[in-house]
């Protein structure tokens, strides 16, 4: 598995370039999964959702994630990024790209990435709404 | 937060670090029992601190 570090950013995430990183000459399937910044009935008038993370150890956590991912699937490739800072309603918050020989492999392991994500990656995030008022979100209560 | 003795080796354990922390005017906005990160890796209350360790409370995550 080929894997590239550096797991935050805090600029746009650019899927395409997400793709080239994982695309080699065995793969058969690739998988996108993007999370992006939406407005629903419950959440209210969003403008954009404020992430921050406690940098080191998500980069960290993500590094033990990936890993898990490449022992359960050996011959997957994974580009991960997880931004950071304000991000505008529509625009990505986290995008996870999985290459496979086989596509049952790519789509198993970016399932695996995105929930363990939400589960353990110390990331918090603020909803920022039209009206200028703004709310934590709570999610999980994290842990190993 | 960072433990710190003159002694090189704390024998404390990390809930010892959270029960410190309880009386914080934040720390009332924790859930009972949030989860504890010893040097950037989630860790149980009673792994052992040593000098230099930095523990971090986690509230509840919400990335993804």
């Amino acid at each position: 598995m080929w894997a590239m570090s550096g797991w935050l950013t805090d600029r746009p995430i650019d899927v395409g370039q997400l793709l080239a990183e994982v695309a080699w000459a065995g793969s058969g399937g690739t998988v996108a999964f993007v999370g992006t910044v939406r407005r629903s009935a419950e959440d209210g008038d969003v403008a954009a959702i404020e992430y921050s993370a406690y940098d080191e150890m998500a980069e960290a956590e993500f590094g033990r994630i990936v890993a898990e991912a490449a022992a359960r699937w050996p011959e997957i490739r994974v580009a991960l990024r997880h931004r950071v800072g304000l991000v505008p309603l529509g625009e990505a918050s986290v995008a996870i790209v999985t290459s496979a020989p086989h596509r049952a492999d790519a789509y198993a392991a970016s399932r695996f990435l995105i929930e363990e994500t939400k589960r353990r990656a110390p990331i918090w995030k603020k909803e920022r709404f039209v009206s200028g008022q703004a709310r934590w979100v709570e999610e999980h209560p994290g842990g190993a | 937060m960072r433990a710190s003795q003159p002694s090189a080796l704390v024998m404390k354990p990390a809930a010892d670090a959270l029960a410190a922390v309880r009386s914080e005017s934040w720390a009332s906005r924790l859930p009972p029992s949030p989860a504890v990160a010893v040097n950037r890796r989630y860790a149980g209350r009673e792994v052992a601190l040593r000098d230099g360790d930095e523990v971090a409370i986690i509230p509840p995550v919400a990335g993804g």
